[in-house]
């Protein structure tokens, strides 16, 4: 009879309609519950564990780039009562890296134009770069004042009259990024 | 004994050439400043380092102005500038053009390497109550090197050449009254 029993169950097995023995709810004693239980807490536990480790490596590589490459920083105070403050930090890699997406064809004429002022605008940058720090250009009267500087690998622009109040910085490096594309561009005419 | 005087007579000559060493390669700058008394009372200070401008002088190619040279337009009434310097540089010092009128006083000369020229006009219409003053002084080499270009054409990019090797030098003083420009080099990188 057992061996009957047996042989339906295998049956019921090899269709599909019965689960396997192993398959079976055990009835497992309470410990071994606790041990799983605390498994897929530490599996869920370490699954969070690397996302964040990933996160936050990415995070901190994201930083060292921005460190690295420098960041261009724009401030904007209008100088009316209601006047708005715009304060803005750009990543300088994004510069390079947004020129390299804008299709060609948006910009090769204007890259076209400003072609010959390329090699100047290189040169400017790679000198620069070497060049001590110092204010390059200072205007001041009474109802304004330009500052033009370089401190340490940035250029400074600073100007304030009666309307605004602009201060931009960013890396010199840029300057000669920029133009390498700009005469990359303007030349695949 | 006698070694520790070697020793420190080794220092010290040591401690001369890099002083020396060091302020051959201070960098030096142009400075150009001016003072307006008159409408927004300006006040401009350019201070550029002359390696700097002898770098990006050759890339600028504007129209009189190409590959670091000024092309000199109009007619020099024949006048050889280049003999014209060879004649000074071998003459002693002295005074070679003297202009005196009434309300004009003009005066170019030599002084040791220097070229002086010296303008005191009282007739001056901006001058208001002061006689308008200029002052240019030019390191001989300088003038040499500007002439060292082609015919008809002045290499700035050799001019700012010489000038780095001149050290701190006045270049030009005017004084009009109203306003002042003053143009120098040395090695400070601001204008004081």
């Amino acid at each position: 009879m057992a061996t009957n029993a047996e042989s339906i169950r295998n049956v019921a097995i090899f269709a599909g309609a019965a689960p396997r023995r192993e398959a079976l709810p055990a009835m497992a004693p309470p410990g071994a519950a606790r041990a799983r239980a605390r498994s897929q807490a530490q599996q869920i536990a370490l699954f969070w564990k690397t996302t964040l480790l990933v996160v936050a490596s990415l995070a901190a590589l994201g930083g060292l780039v921005v460190a690295g490459t420098g960041v261009i920083w724009v401030s904007v105070q209008e100088k009316q009562p209601d006047g708005t403050h715009l304060r803005l930090g750009v990543p300088a890699i994004l510069v390079p890296v947004g020129l390299r997406l804008v299709p060609r064809h948006v910009w090769q004429e204007q890259a076209a134009q400003a072609q010959p002022w390329m090699p100047l605008v290189r040169v400017a940058a790679d000198e620069l770069r070497k060049s001590p720090d110092g204010t390059f250009v200072e205007v001041r009267s009474r109802s304004e004042y330009v500052n033009i500087a370089k401190r340490g690998g940035q250029m400074v622009v600073d100007v304030d009259d009666d309307g605004d109040a602009v201060h931009v910085a960013f890396p010199i490096y840029l300057l000669g990024s920029v133009a390498h594309q700009i005469e990359a561009a303007g030349s695949k005419n | 004994m006698k070694m520790n005087r070697v020793m420190l007579a080794g220092l010290a000559v040591a401690l001369f050439g890099a002083a020396v060493l060091q302020a051959a390669g201070a960098d030096q700058w142009i400075h150009i400043k001016v003072d307006s008394k008159v409408g927004d009372e300006e006040r401009v200070r350019v201070n550029v380092p002359l390696s700097f401008a002898e770098k990006i002088l050759p890339t600028i190619q504007a129209d009189c102005l190409r590959n670091g040279k000024v092309r000199i337009e109009g007619d020099m009434n024949g006048v050889d500038l280049r003999a014209l310097m060879d004649a000074i540089r071998t003459t002693g010092d002295g005074e070679f053009v003297t202009v005196e009128s009434k309300h004009e006083h003009v005066r170019v000369a030599k002084q040791g390497a220097y070229m002086l020229i010296k303008v005191r006009d009282e007739d001056s219409p901006t001058k208001g109550d002061k006689a308008e003053t200029v002052d240019v002084k030019v390191p001989l080499s300088v003038v040499d090197a500007l002439l060292s270009g082609g015919k008809n054409e002045l290499d700035l990019a050799a001019g700012v050449r010489a000038l780095r090797a001149q050290g701190d030098t006045e270049l030009v003083t005017v004084n009009d009254g109203e306003e002042t420009v003053h143009i120098w080099v040395d090695s400070q990188n601001t204008s004081q």
